[in-house]
């Protein structure tokens, strides 16, 4: 893996890189820059996002797009849309019948969801609790359990999206683990023209199978390394304290606590311990690609897409921006 | 040498504050000196004031820190601690601070509070001159808060802005603590008083000095380094946009008006509508002497609605028919058509004398007043539009001379006898047979024939005495009647009063009694205990064919295959159905010739999904008995085990159905063995619809105004609970003001209105709660507003009638090395491995790490559950003995060992232990002083009464109760609820009296008492839940006086902006449901039944479980 020196040398270059291409992107959407920002920044955390939202608000093309631009390989992405009807063998692979008439069970994970490197999981909370469980090892720790060992998954992207986020206490746990949510709104009220000239090229492109945002400027492996070089800086001090200090000004980590509590109390937003951390990981991952520097008072608005519930996504967003005054 | 009181910066300061104002009255209002020690590191204060050395001894018997002190020489001051008995060693402070004080409570500093609390009502203090005011005010506008009141003060300092809001934000409160550039002072108010301590802060004295602040008529602030200002209360507010000066740059133009002069032109033109029924005709000459055959089938009477007149114009002379169109008179216009086959004219919509050709209308659509003056309708009799090659034309008939068509008729008469009388003669008459019958007898009523056949002796059919009874010993000799069902009888009590004990897994009584049942008639009992014998039993050919045929008869099927699959694809079924189809399905699954019929794996694969829905209204054991059948039949073991998930699961959810899972002997049975069942027994609808009546008289006294929200509350929740007891007429009477007016109200109360008018419609038809959770989801899919959804959310999802789903538990607080441990000792299938894993995790530390307090608390409850998810009894005894010890010696919190114990109560009434309970109840009873609060003490108390309600009361739930009393009597904050539940308690013990004097004191207290919003809800619906279990007489006199005080539940802080009176509207619903309530009266013998009931079914579910899965 690389060290921290090798990454110091080349950081500055990846992350413009980076930049550039969230930059690029943008240009292929409508007012869709929020989610792919958000999506940039996730990517490089290696944190899931959840896009919430109604059919027809390109959640599913922002995150195809994404994927191809990175210039993955077909084996290296997994992409699909779960219903209650669906078996796991459906997303983990098949169980291996010669191997399990030998006693042991296996699946042939070849082409699923434990081997690629990025996934997209459409419709997420409409899947089985089977399938759910084992979401959550792999999205928690990274790991697939075949015949009772615990095997690493390749996955370092998790994007998933939903319609609407249920209110069953038993996929609260799976929620819980999308730090960022984000919903995605219609665009055509406010911007008819652009819209039907950009779903024009797009339509376009689909029919000459051409891809001109696949030649995106960063590769996978640059944010493999983002995200290797802010693991390495998380612990450079050699204690939590340290990375606080010299990243998050204090007047700047005040504000954070106070936003936090407010939501918490007034919104009664829940935000457990473990998001809490997260939040903090990605806020720094944030403030560190898009300007280079240390925590500002903008990189807090992540926390307005820290909201669990449907309803709660919107008046989050408008309270955090009230809060900091961001207009 | 001085004397003084030292405080050490501690919680213990509080007590030594309290005990030095109560000892020494006369020194409260003296002037004190605070003595701090000039560096931070050394802690302490010592407090002084002009007390003597007996004053001192005083303190100092009350266990004060009374000091002695001096100062030497260098500046330092020695502090000796006074304990003439011993001698210690001076503390030296090398430099120190005093302040001196006018009285006690301003010699005190306050302490800090941990966390963040909540503050009811806010002022931030900012100094006019500074730019903090300005920011605060800013702030406050962004977040829409522009209730906040200004005043203007001055102290020392100079002039200050005070802005004081109710629920200020959090925000602000921390910005104004945290960060002092802001120049901002925050300050919460200290009780009700004029005492107003910085945010994060309390005083000591806080009550003290609001009485003297009061005497005085002083308003005061203190800071947390202990400075106080003072202003002058009555200084006036003013509103906060009376401080802005609001300004809009933008150039400024002034438009005058113009006179308009260009006009556009819009052609009127003809387009296609849908056909009406034409009124006129215009006919040529030719077409009115076609009209003869129509005059001729006219009756006189409809003849007289047509007019007619005759006119001229450029293309020749044209008639008008008209048709006077009467209101409930069938139209004659298409018939006029279809004879002179001209399509005629319509009248247009809004403008009467106005006609268009049919099927076509005027575009563009033109307001009437400005049609009617450019087509001239004024001026004319009517316009007609006709339309031709050559376009429109438009016709006025100013003054048409009408008659009526009848004017037009001429009627001739002729007498044709000569050829009737031929065509008689010609006639042969063709009379069909006659035969004579007697009129059928009236028939006897069916209810007469029904009494007459239930008065009849239950007969005895030979055939099945021969075959089906059980006991041959007990059978009288065929032939006697009265005998055979006077000894079927007997033998059918005896059966019935041991399975009415309950807990009865054998199947042969089952199979028994079904068999005697049948013989007797009783069909339904029969059934029941047939699916009890099959249930507990193996899938035996003959029973399920009983079964099978039984409910056949019931139903009137015929159990063809094509019959079968249309019920295992409907959508919903009736009971009746339901248990029709299961009972076909084990027959055929019995006798093997599934195949034979043709029921496909399809087939299969829905009548699974059917039963396994919680939702289809069969008994659990029929359910269960079809999934294992269905299910064993394809040894699906996967399939079996998602079933038995989803029933238990179902079953964990809403328990068991006193009228679905119950058989109608076990009901009747418990029912006799309740003292006064008579009278307290399934409150008739009569008694209900009228407390509710006494109840809206009351709620409606002095008249509703119609447009006031709080009135249309009142409106819809009495008409839901109107609809509930059945009442449909008087519930769509009181909604119907609202819904009249349902525009004037805002959008979150407008939808809300909406979602109670559907509540109706759904308490009208008794749908399910699928339906119901369909219903809002459609209600809440039209609302686009993220805002007004969300008010609306809010009160929804507190209100027991909107809420679409039970309230959601709480995610895992445990960490995850423990979790995992947790969640996979929750999968193992034996109670003495979850017990093993349970001591492993309690005993010892997991990587290094120790458990808290609240994580043992999870770990107990969940694997105590996971015992009894298994249902084995030695299995959950084993975890039991387990987790009770470790409760008592491993949870050092007093709340949480309290809310442990509640769930080994749970689990020990399970098995039936009664020991058990007795030694835990007296655990709950034993932590009632150590608990911080009597809430605390509720997480225990609730399934104690469960217990009880299961075990049958005795005197340990007596002591119990008497136990708790004390903390249920005091004023201390949650200790209402805990009062309504003893009451509760009480009553189950048939201790009427003191049953009702606490709930009586509960009720006047939630309405009287000096509580916090949100404790006083709490002890109101705490009341109204008790109050549920006695009778509506002594209930309704308790309901009346919570509804009379409606007024004293105000409203959360946090919900002041949803333009609704949230704890008011839920209140009130909790009022109405109390008497309106849906549930049949449920005895606690029938309860305990089923929680009895439902063990054994978890049990024998899980036993199949395993037999099938090899586990």
């Amino acid at each position: 893996m690389w060290t921290l020196r090798e990454l110091e040398r080349e950081i500055d270059a990846i992350r413009e890189r980076i930049n550039r291409h969230r930059r690029a992107l943008d240009e292929y959407f409508v007012k869709r820059s929020e989610e792919i920002d958000l999506a940039t920044v996730c990517a490089c955390a290696q944190e899931p996002l959840l896009f919430v939202g109604p059919p027809g608000t390109a959640k599913s093309d922002l995150v195809v797009k994404f994927v191809e631009s990175l210039g993955l390989g077909e084996s290296d992405y997994f992409e699909y849309m779960l219903t209650k009807f669906t078996e796991p063998s459906e997303i983990l692979g098949p169980i291996d019948i010669d191997l399990l008439k030998q006693g042991r069970f296996m699946r042939r994970t070849k082409g699923k969801l434990p081997e690629a490197k990025v996934a997209f999981l459409d419709e997420i909370f409409k899947s089985n609790s089977a399938i759910l469980n084992t979401l959550l090892t792999i999205v928690n720790e990274r790991k697939f359990y075949q015949d009772g060992e615990a095997l690493p998954v390749a996955l370092r992207m998790l994007f998933a999206a939903t319609n609407d986020i249920p209110e069953q206490s038993e996929l609260d746990a799976l929620a819980d683990r999308f730090i960022v949510k984000v919903e995605t709104r219609p665009v055509k009220d406010d911007s008819f023209t652009e819209l039907i000239d950009a779903g024009i090229m797009n339509e376009v492109y689909k029919a000459t199978e051409q891809k001109p945002w696949a030649r995106g400027s960063a590769s996978f492996e640059d944010f493999l390394k983002f995200k290797r070089f802010m693991d390495l800086t998380f612990g450079e001090g050699g204690s939590g304290s340290a990375d606080r200090e010299r990243w998050f000004p204090r007047e700047v980590f005040a504000e954070f606590r106070r936003v936090v509590r407010t939501l918490e109390t007034e919104d009664k937003v829940f935000i457990s311990d473990r998001k809490l951390v997260k939040l903090y990981k990605v806020i720094r991952t944030r403030a560190f690609l898009f300007h280079g520097g240390a925590v500002r008072t903008d990189d807090l608005s992540l926390l307005g897409y820290s909201g669990n519930r449907r309803q709660e996504l919107g008046v989050v967003q408008e309270k955090v921006k009230a809060l900091l005054n961001l207009g | 040498m001085k004397y003084g009181v030292r405080l050490h910066d501690d919680p213990r300061d509080l007590a030594t504050l309290r005990a030095l104002a109560d000892t020494l009255p006369a020194l409260r209002a003296a002037p004190w000196t605070e003595l701090r020690p000039g560096d931070p590191a050394q802690r302490g204060t010592v407090l002084h004031a002009a007390f003597d050395i007996a004053q001192a001894q005083q303190l100092r018997a009350r266990g004060l820190d009374v000091v002695r002190y001096t100062e030497d020489d260098f500046g330092a001051l020695i502090v000796h601690p006074y304990r003439p008995a011993r001698i210690e060693a001076p503390a030296r402070w090398e430099s120190f601070l005093t302040r001196a004080a006018p009285t006690l409570w301003e010699a005190v500093r306050p302490r800090p509070v941990a966390g963040d609390p909540i503050a009811d009502e806010a002022c931030f203090w900012a100094p006019r001159d500074g730019d903090g005011a300005h920011r605060t005010i800013e702030r406050l506008l962004a977040l829409g808060r522009d209730d906040a009141m200004v005043t203007t003060v001055r102290d020392d300092t100079g002039e200050a802005l005070l802005i004081q809001v109710a629920a200020a934000p959090l925000y602000l409160l921390m910005r104004a603590r945290e960060e002092p550039a802001e120049a901002v002072r925050a300050y919460v108010r200290a009780g009700d008083g004029d005492l107003w301590v910085a945010f994060g802060y309390a005083h000591p004295l806080a009550s003290l000095a609001t009485r003297a602040l009061r005497e005085q008529r002083r308003r005061a602030f203190v800071d947390a380094d202990g400075r106080w200002r003072f202003v002058d209360p009555d200084a006036p507010a003013r509103s906060i946009y009376d401080v802005l000066e609001t300004r809009f740059e933008a150039r400024a133009a002034e438009w005058t008006s113009a006179p308009a002069t260009e006009r556009f032109r819009i052609t009127l033109r003809l387009a296609p509508t849908a056909p009406a029924d034409p009124e006129l005709w215009v006919l040529d000459a030719e077409q009115f002497l076609a009209l003869e055959p129509l005059v001729e089938s006219l009756p006189d009477a409809e003849l007289a609605r047509f007019t007619i007149s005759r006119n001229t114009g450029p293309d020749g002379t044209r008639y008008v028919l008209q048709e006077l169109v009467r209101p409930n008179l069938s139209r004659l216009g298409v018939r006029v058509s279809d004879l002179l086959g001209v399509p005629g004219y319509a009248r247009t919509p809004g403008v009467d004398n106005l006609y268009l050709p049919v099927g076509r209308r005027l575009v563009p659509a033109m307001r009437r007043d400005e049609l009617r003056a450019l087509l001239g309708t004024e001026r004319a009799r009517a316009v007609i539009i006709t339309e031709d090659s050559d376009g429109p034309c438009l016709v006025a008939l100013t003054n048409p001379e009408e008659s009526t068509l009848r004017s037009w008729v001429e009627y001739a008469a002729s007498d044709h006898r000569t050829e009737l009388e031929r065509l008689v003669e010609r006639s042969v008459f063709d009379w069909p047979e006659l035969n004579i019958e007697r009129p059928p007898a009236a028939p006897e009523p069916r209810q007469r024939a029904e009494e007459v056949e239930a008065q009849r002796p239950p007969r005895a059919r030979r055939r099945d005495v021969e075959t089906e009874a059980p006991d041959e010993a007990a059978r009288p000799a065929a032939g006697d009647e009265s005998a055979v069902t006077a000894a079927l009888r007997e033998a059918m009590r005896g059966y019935e009063a041991r399975l009415a004990e309950g807990g009865c897994e054998d199947p042969t009584p089952w199979r028994d009694l079904a068999l005697l049942k049948l013989q007797a008639g009783d069909a339904d009992d029969a059934c029941a205990c047939l699916e009890a014998a099959i249930f507990h039993g193996s899938l035996d050919v003959d029973l399920a064919a009983r079964l099978a045929s039984q409910r056949a008869r019931a139903s009137g099927r015929s159990g063809s295959a094509e019959e079968l699959v249309t019920l295992a694809t409907a959508e919903r079924l009736t009971p009746g159905e339901a248990a029709y189809l299961g009972a076909r399905v084990l027959e055929h699954i019995a006798r093997g010739d599934a195949l034979e019929l043709n029921l496909t794996e399809g087939f299969f694969q829905e009548v699974a999904r059917c039963f396994a829905s919680p939702e289809t209204p069969v008994s659990r054991r029929l359910a269960w008995s079809v999934l294992r059948a269905v299910h064993g039949r394809a040894r699906d073991a996967l399939e079996l085990t998602r079933a038995k998930e989803r029933l238990l699961g179902g079953v964990n959810d809403r328990g068991l159905s006193e009228s679905i899972d119950l058989p109608r002997f076990v009901r009747f049975a418990l029912a006799l063995t309740e003292e006064g069942a008579a009278g307290e027994l399934a409150r008739s609808q009569a008694e209900q619809r009228r407390a509710m009546e006494d109840l809206w008289r009351e709620a409606s006294e002095g008249a509703l105004p119609e447009l006031d929200p709080r009135s249309a509350y009142v409106r819809m929740i009495f008409g839901v609970g109107f609809m509930r007891i059945g009442a449909a007429t008087a519930a769509r009477d009181i909604v119907a003001p609202v819904e009249a007016e349902m525009a004037v109200h805002e959008p979150p109360n407008r939808v809300i209105f909406q979602l109670y008018l559907a509540r109706m419609a759904h308490e009208a038809t008794r749908g399910d709660s699928g339906a119901w959770a369909r219903e809002v989801e459609t209600a809440l899919s039209a609302l686009k507003d993220a805002r007004v959804k969300d008010r609306v959310e809010f009160l929804r999802k507190r209100s027991e009638w909107l809420r679409s789903a039970a309230p959601t538990s709480a995610t895992s607080s445990l960490r995850p090395v423990f979790e995992r441990s947790v969640a996979e000792a929750e999968g193992f299938a034996s109670g003495a491995l979850i017990a093993g894993r349970m001591s492993e995790l309690l005993d010892e530390r997991v990587d290094q790490r120790a458990l808290f307090d609240y994580e043992i608390v999870e770990v107990i409850e969940r694997l105590l559950r996971a015992a009894l998810r298994n249902g084995s009894d030695e299995g959950i005894a084993t975890v039991l003995a387990v987790a009770t010890p470790k409760v008592a010696t491993r949870v050092r919190a007093a709340g949480r060992r309290v809310s442990a114990t509640g769930e080994c109560i749970k689990v020990a009434a399970a098995l039936g232990d009664l020991g058990a309970v007795d030694d835990l109840l007296e655990t709950v009873a034993s932590l009632t002083n150590a608990v911080q609060t009597p809430k605390d003490l509720l997480t225990g108390v609730h399934p104690s009464l469960a217990a009880l309600r299961r075990l049958g009361a005795g005197d340990s739930a007596r002591r119990f109760l008497e136990a708790l009393e004390p903390v249920a009597t005091s004023t201390a904050s949650g200790s209402l609820p805990m009062r309504a539940s003893l009451a509760e308690g009480y009553l189950l013990l048939k201790d009427d009296a003191h049953a009702t004097e606490l709930i009586e004191s509960t009720v006047g207290d939630a309405l009287s008492a000096e509580l916090s919003h949100v404790d006083r809800f709490d002890a109101g619906v705490a009341a109204l839940a008790a109050l549920r279990h006695w009778p509506m007489e002594p209930r309704m006199a308790s309901v009346r006086r919570l509804l009379q005080g409606l007024d004293r539940f105000t409203d959360a802080f946090t919900a002041r902006d949803k333009l609704y009176e949230t704890y008011k509207v839920l209140m009130l619903e909790r009022i109405v449901d109390t008497v309106a309530d849906d549930v049949t009266f449920e005895s606690d013998k029938v309860r305990g039944y089923l929680d009895e009931d439902e063990q054994a079914i978890r049990r024998r579910v899980i036993a199949d479980w395993r037999s099938a899965c090899g586990r």
